[in-house]
Order: C-alpha cells, then sequence, then structure tokens
C-alpha cells in the first residue's frame, strides 16, 4: 500500500503515549492480582471452599464473567480481572484507532496526507495497524508477566492472546464506526457506548444465573465471555480465539469496503440540509449549550435507565444463602463500602459502580466547554454580550444536574424489578435514599473537574485519572486486601453507604462543601483566565 | 464619550517566554476604517482578542468604545461584532442557525440585513457547517457580524477563503458600513483591499506599532521611484536626498527622499529630461520595508 510507511509513522508520532501508558496500565493488572492470590486463598480445604462459593455468586458473576478453575492463581486471576481488562483493551482500541482515522480527518489532516501520493486507505490502514498492535503488545506484555509471576506458560499465552483479540474485535468495532459517522465524538459514543457497555451489560445478564445448558449457549454468543470461554489455566481451548480473530477480520475487512464507499470527510450517508434560520429557543447561551448537548442527555439517559433496570433484574437471582459465608461477604462488601447483607451487598455494589458511570456523563458534558474554546467556538460566542459566568454555567448546570438526577434514578429503578415481584415500595424508597447519600461524590468530581477547566484546562486529563482510579478502586483494588484508608480514598469512599451504614452527615456536608466550593472557584477562574483560540 | 473607538497604549502580552506584544500604541478614531498590517506572528490577532476581553494584558492599557474590555466585556460586546481569523462552525448547527446563534447573543440582528447579505454573498444557510468550505465558512461568519447595526466590527483577516467576487462584496459593505459612521478595524494580508478601503493603516512587527498615519502621510516617509532620459547627470548627483542613481540603455531611474522633491524637479527641468515618470512607494513597498526582517535588521545594522 504506497504511502503506508508514512502514515503509520505519523500515526505512531501522534499517538505514542497515549497507547505507552494505556499498554503499561493495562499489563500490569493481571500480574498485579496474581501476586495477592496466596494472600487472599489460605492454603488448605477452606481457602478452596470459600473461592469456590465466591465464583458460585451471581454478583460476581455478573461483575466478573464465568470461572473455570479457581484453584489456581492464573486461573483465579483470569476470573478476578481478566475478562474486565479483556474490555479494557477494547476500550483502549476503540479510543486509538478513531483518534487516528476520524478524529484526524475531521481536522483536516488526513486531506493533508492523502494529497501526498499515498494510497487513499493508507491512513485508515495505518490507525488500524497501530491499534491492532497495541492491542498485541499489551497481550504479550500480559503473557510476559504471567509467565514470570506463577506457573503455567499455555495459561499466561492464553491470557495474553485473550486480551489481545478481544481488543482487537474493537479495532475493528471503531474502525467501522468512523466510517459510518462523520464525527469523533458520535464514532466513540457508538463504539464504547452502545456496543462495549452493551456487551459488557448482555454478558452480565447471561452471566449471572447459575449455569444451564441454554445459558451455556447464549454464552457463546457473548464475545466479552470469549477470552474467558477459551479456559486460560483451565485446560486451554485454543481453537475458541478464532471466534474473535474472524471477528477482527470482518470487521476492518468491512471498515475498509466502506472506506471505499465514502468521500473524504464525509460519513455514509450524504450530509443533509438542515433549518436555514435557527429555532427560537437558539437565542442565548443555554439555548446553545443544550443544542450541543441534547444527544449525549438523551443518550446517557436512555443508556443508564436500561442499565439500571437491566441490573436490577440480576437481583431476582440472588440467593439470600450467601449471607453465612464470609469471604463473599468481605469482597461483596468491600466493594459497595461495607453492606451486611446479600441484597444490601449487591444494590450497593451495583450503585457504586453506577455512580462512577453517571459521573462520567457529567464530566463527558463538561468537558465539552473546553472542546469548544480548543474548537474556537468559545471565542465567538464570548465576543457577544454572553459573560463568562452565564457562559460557563450554560454547561455547567446539565453537566452537575445530569449526573445527579441519573444517579437517583438508578437509586429508583434499580429495585423496581424486584419491588414488582414482592409487591412493595419499599426497596425503592430505601435505594433511591442510598443513592442521595452518595450525590456529594458526584459534586466532588465535577467540581474538580471545574477547577480544572477554569485554571489548567490542559490538565483536563487529571479527571479523567479521577474517574479511571474510581473504576480501579471498585473493581480491582478491593481484592489486593488494601489498608482500608487506601480503598476509601476516592470520591465516595468516605460517603455514608446506607442502608447498610448509619447516615452520616458529617462526611456527606463536607464533601458536599468542597465540591461546591471547587465548582464555584473553577467559575472564578473560568472568567480571569485567557481563553485561547483555535 | 470618547472620540476614539480604540484607545491603546503601552500594552504588553506574554505568553510563557514568547513576547506576543510589546508596549503596543494605536489610537483608532470613531468612524475610522483603519487597516492593521503585520506579518504572520506579529501580534494582530492576540491585539483584538485584547480588545475583545478574551485575553488579559499583562500591562499598559487598552479602551474601547469608552470601556474597559475586560471589565465591561459583555456590555461592550453589544455594540461591537467580531470576525475571528480562522472560522470554525459547529458541525451540526446549519449556516443560518450559527448566524442566528451568534447574532441573537450579541443582543439581535437586523433580519433584512441579513437576508440582503445572505443573498449578496450568495451563502446556502441549510448547509450544516461540516459542509461548508473555508470561504463559505467565512461568509456566515461574516453575516453574522454586519448583521448586527454595530458601532464597531472587529475583523481578523475577514476576505480569507473568498474568492475575487465575494472580496468585492465585501468591500462594498464595508464602504456602505463607513458612510454609517462605523468604525472598522481591519486585520488583512490583502494590500490591494487595504488601500481601497482603509483611511489610516497600521503596522505592527513584534508585538509593536512601526509605522501609523495615512496612506499619504505613509508615502512621504519614503522615497518616491523617478526615471528620466537626460544627458547631463551631474546636476541630480550633487543633490541630497538622492539614492541608488543608474543609468541604463540611456534610461536613468533613481530614488529620491520626499522632502528633496522640489530640487530634484528643478534639477531635472534644466538638465532638460524627457519622459519623466514618478511613482510614489506602493503599499507593497512599504509593507515589505517592515515585513522583511533581514533588510530590517541589516539597515539597523548599517
Amino acid at each position: 500500500m504506497t504511502g503506508f510507511s508514512a502514515a503509520f509513522r505519523l500515526a505512531f508520532r501522534r499517538s505514542r503515549m497515549f497507547y505507552l501508558w494505556w499498554v503499561l496500565a493495562l499489563s500490569v493488572m493481571l500480574p498485579a492480582t496474581v501476586t495477592k492470590y496466596h494472600d487472599l486463598v489460605p492454603p488448605g480445604e477452606n481457602g478452596q471452599i470459600a473461592i469456590a462459593q465466591l465464583a458460585g455468586n451471581p454478583t460476581m458473576r455478573a461483575l466478573l464473567g464465568p470461572a473455570f478453575n479457581l484453584n489456581d492463581a492464573g486461573g483465579f486471576t483470569f476470573w478476578r480481572v481478566g475478562t474486565f481488562m479483556a474490555a479494557a483493551v477494547g476500550f483502549m482500541a476503540v479510543l486509538g484507532v478513531i483518534r487516528a482515522t476520524r478524529a484526524e480527518e475531521e481536522d483536516g489532516r488526513v486531506e493533508l496526507i492523502r494529497s501526498g501520493a499515498v494510497s487513499p486507505a493508507a491512513p485508515l490502514a495505518a490507525g488500524v495497524a497501530l491499534s491492532l498492535l497495541a492491542c498485541f503488545a499489551t497481550g504479550a506484555l500480559s503473557a510476559l508477566l504471567m509467565i514470570a509471576a506463577t506457573p503455567g506458560v499455555g495459561g499466561a499465552l492464553a491470557t495474553g492472546l485473550g486480551l489481545a483479540l478481544t481488543g482487537t474485535m474493537f479495532t475493528g468495532v471503531g474502525a467501522v464506526f468512523a466510517q459510518v459517522f462523520p464525527s469523533a465524538r458520535t464514532s466513540r459514543v457508538f463504539s464504547l457506548g452502545i456496543v462495549l457497555a452493551g456487551l459488557y451489560l448482555a454478558r452480565a445478564i447471561v452471566d449471572t444465573p447459575a449455569s444451564t445448558p441454554t445459558l451455556d449457549a447464549w454464552r457463546w454468543a457473548m464475545p466479552l465471555d470469549w477470552a474467558a470461554l477459551a479456559r486460560p489455566y483451565a485446560s486451554e481451548r485454543w481453537w475458541v480465539f478464532l471466534l474473535p480473530l474472524a471477528v477482527t477480520v470482518v470487521l476492518v475487512a468491512l471498515a475498509f469496503w466502506l472506506e471505499t464507499r465514502r468521500d473524504l470527510g464525509a460519513g455514509l450517508r450524504a450530509a443533509g440540509n438542515g433549518a436555514d434560520t435557527a429555532a427560537p429557543y437558539l437565542r442565548d447561551a443555554g439555548g446553545l449549550s443544550w443544542r450541543l448537548l441534547r444527544v449525549s442527555i438523551i443518550g446517557w439517559t436512555v443508556g443508564i435507565v436500561i442499565s439500571a433496570i437491566g441490573t436490577g433484574t440480576l437481583a431476582t437471582s440472588l440467593d439470600t444463602a450467601f449471607n453465612d459465608q464470609p469471604q463473599v461477604m468481605d469482597l461483596l462488601r468491600k466493594i459497595s463500602g461495607g453492606a451486611q447483607g446479600i441484597q444490601d451487598a449487591f444494590y450497593g455494589a451495583m450503585l457504586a459502580i453506577l455512580a462512577t458511570i453517571v459521573t462520567i456523563a457529567g464530566v463527558v458534558l463538561l468537558s465539552r466547554l473546553r472542546s469548544e474554546e480548543t474548537e474556537g467556538h468559545s471565542e465567538v460566542m464570548l465576543s457577544t454580550a454572553i459573560t463568562r459566568r452565564t457562559y460557563a454555567l450554560a454547561m455547567l448546570v446539565p453537566a452537575v444536574l445530569l449526573p445527579i438526577v441519573l444517579l437517583i434514578a438508578t437509586g429508583a429503578l434499580l429495585p423496581l424489578i424486584q419491588a414488582t415481584s414482592q409487591g412493595t415500595a419499599t426497596l425503592v424508597g430505601t435505594i433511591s435514599v442510598a443513592s442521595l447519600a452518595l450525590i456529594p461524590g458526584v459534586v466532588l468530581v465535577m467540581g474538580f473537574a471545574m477547577l480544572v477547566v477554569g485554571w489548567r484546562p490542559r490538565w483536563f486529563g487529571l479527571v479523567w485519572a479521577v474517574v479511571g482510579w474510581t473504576i480501579f478502586t471498585s473493581w480491582v483494588l478491593t481484592l489486593w486486601s488494601p489498608p482500608d484508608w487506601l480503598l476509601r480514598l476516592q470520591p465516595w469512599g468516605w460517603l455514608p453507604h446506607l442502608p447498610s451504614e448509619p447516615m452520616r452527615w458529617g462526611a456527606f456536608t463536607l464533601e458536599l462543601v468542597l465540591g461546591a466550593v471547587m465548582l464555584g472557584l473553577g467559575l472564578v477562574g473560568y472568567r480571569r483566565r485567557d481563553i485561547a483560540g483555535r | 464619550m470618547s472620540t476614539n473607538a480604540i484607545e491603546i497604549a503601552g500594552l504588553v502580552k506574554r505568553f510563557g517566554s514568547t513576547v506576543a506584544l510589546d508596549g503596543l500604541t494605536m489610537n483608532v478614531p470613531v468612524g475610522q476604517v483603519h487597516g492593521f498590517l503585520g506579518p504572520n506572528g506579529a501580534g494582530k490577532s492576540t491585539t483584538i482578542r485584547v480588545l475583545l476581553g478574551l485575553l488579559r494584558a499583562d500591562s499598559g492599557t487598552a479602551r474601547l468604545l469608552g470601556g474597559d474590555p475586560w471589565h465591561d466585556a459583555a456590555s461592550l460586546h453589544r455594540r461591537l461584532a467580531y470576525v475571528p481569523g480562522d472560522v470554525n462552525l459547529w458541525p451540526n448547527l446549519t449556516g443560518g442557525e450559527a448566524i442566528d446563534v451568534i447574532g441573537r447573543a450579541r443582543g439581535g440582528l437586523d433580519k433584512a440585513k441579513r437576508a440582503m447579505l445572505i443573498e449578496r454573498f450568495d451563502l446556502d444557510p441549510k448547509k450544516k457547517g461540516r459542509a461548508y468550505s473555508k470561504g463559505n465558512r467565512q461568509k456566515v461568519a461574516l453575516i453574522a457580524a454586519l448583521a448586527s447595526d454595530v458601532e464597531l466590527l472587529l475583523l481578523d483577516e475577514p476576505t480569507s477563503g473568498l474568492d475575487p467576487l465575494m472580496e468585492k462584496v465585501f468591500s462594498d459593505v464595508i464602504r456602505s458600513e463607513r458612510r454609517e459612521n462605523t468604525t472598522v478595524l481591519l486585520s488583512s494580508h490583502i494590500l490591494s483591499e487595504v488601500e481601497q478601503l482603509c483611511d489610516h493603516v497600521s503596522i505592527i512587527r513584534e508585538g509593536q506599532i512601526v509605522e501609523s498615519g495615512t496612506l499619504d502621510q505613509l508615502r512621504h516617509l519614503h522615497r518616491t521611484r523617478l526615471s528620466a532620459t537626460l544627458d547631463d547627470l551631474s546636476l541630480l548627483s550633487r543633490l541630497d536626498g538622492v539614492h541608488d542613481l543608474v543609468t541604463e540603455n540611456g534610461r536613468t531611474t533613481f530614488e529620491a527622499d520626499d522632502d528633496a522633491m522640489p530640487p530634484v524637479l528643478a534639477a531635472l527641468a534644466r538638465a532638460g529630461a524627457t519622459g519623466v515618470t514618478a511613482t510614489p512607494p506602493s503599499l507593497e513597498e512599504l509593507f515589505l520595508s517592515h515585513y522583511d526582517g533581514h533588510r530590517v535588521s541589516q539597515r539597523a545594522m548599517a
């Protein structure tokens, strides 16, 4: 392919730090977990029984997927973090391939490349190749570290292949959507918000109930289960890897075919015409920000409602017998922030995870205040009679309100199915109140985000780091029996987790005030600093 | 009410270690169409952004329409319109929507004027932002700015990307604005446009105004180029203020300082010169003498 090497080197130069951090962060997670196995599972029969109960717990299966061999450090590790990390590799692959293809095209840089002596498909090929390479680098590094950390070369290789090939499927997904939509933002929303999140939720629903032949068959339809179904450290089934490989090949081929069927800068559909005058509501900063954010607001709302109700269906398969199993309860308690009963633990854990996810919605909305600036739109709007305060608030208010409303909605919707089957609304009330107690965490993260946008917008990555750390603490860190203070060192860590904990107004108020102060300081900063142009 | 729409004195703006504006001083009286010239990176856009209150000056003062551009930004912005140098539209808003959003945010626009400008600039307002070419994006920004009745227009290279026909439409519109006593600060590289439209010109280089005045005033600071056919060069060569005297194929060319013109013309007459031509320096020559850093620094060293 003419010009491939030039395009590839350019893509590499532009994305090397992005991939470096992702690959390193993703590769160390499994080996770090494996070293904790013997602390977690005491030698002897008791430990094995405890761990088997853990794997039989529906909540754990929902979060982590099916388990095959928990008697082995490697097998346990793959169950505990493997499926989640494989999905995370997919996340990296999507972001990577879209930033190198559609985002570059949208900014007009692909045009510069394509005007040279390069084949039309070279930029796509470069972005795809780099993303594939990063997936395999993650897999290879993970496998090497696993070989060093625990016996079982075959298991380590299967682990690495599982991570890599789950990732490459999403290279394909990202590459296809990057051809379909003219905007990088929309391509990311479809690849991550709909396909990746949807597949993870579907997998959780299939994996939750106890195994039956029908469900086992359905499990094969879940691409995010394939890595686990290849059974790393549990007499590996290598042929299973043909499935993600085939999906990758088909999707990548589809992306290249679609690329030939569209114009540079365009999506598959020709851009339609719109209104020649603006609707009456488009008259101020609020109207503009609704116009810019409405798709995100509606999309996130629909997504969270589906996720909350869908996750709620899992509650019906909860088995109260798990109350007696200390090992299970210990782990669930850590994720949920200290719940005692199995039901409280389940709702607590799910609420904690969904609180983080709705906050991502808020951060995404507020990131628009920054991207509007780098794209040169803020410069134009702040040259009108709109004050900086009004302009910032028009983005900030929905960015803070949306996650709060969605969090409360999550609290009401999570127990809905169970409450309906029980015929009582008590549970809905209880969990809704529990969600209210988590609001200060949302305000704290949004306050920090506004502080960054107001004073040092280039550091917006720090906000994502906070979100990433929070996900890390509830998904991975809980396993390592870290000191309690470290586990609580995240926006929701110090808040009271109702109903198993008593309400602590002190922590609640302190965090709320801290968040509000940061929101205010952020606004002050936004009014005082230079606004960048394009 | 001040008689100056724009007053800038000793303005300094730094970005890290880069000094973008280095004690810039400049005034634009009300009703003037003021050309703002300078090489890329000289500080034109930075000056305009300080005037818009988007950037905060490190030192010096700037006054805009009698107010403070930083503290009174929003209220001043009702009275002015701005066209950025690099127009980027919202990809999913149509051109018509973008015009309305920007115009209404300023405090409303004149619907008849909007329709007239869309017609004259030949813009399809139904297309989405991402579908417009550079020239069409520029038109959207121009229409959004010009459709409001404002006292001041801040235009940062407003015709970049426009075809010659549209450049002419732009010139016509600016001329009619001038008749309505609108003040215009026009940053541009297109010298013919500045020559046609501007009463006054300021040339900026490395964050400072190096020359400012009417075109006539500026020309007086520079040498006029003359050529003639004459036999006796001795009269001319003795005069002060005559430079680069060269004879080729019987034709003599030289440059003369402005204040040396009377004796030069007298000497030409006495020497019986024929075929005399005198060319005042073009704006381009004025401009290049400031643009070309190499030439300037050589002169400074000499």
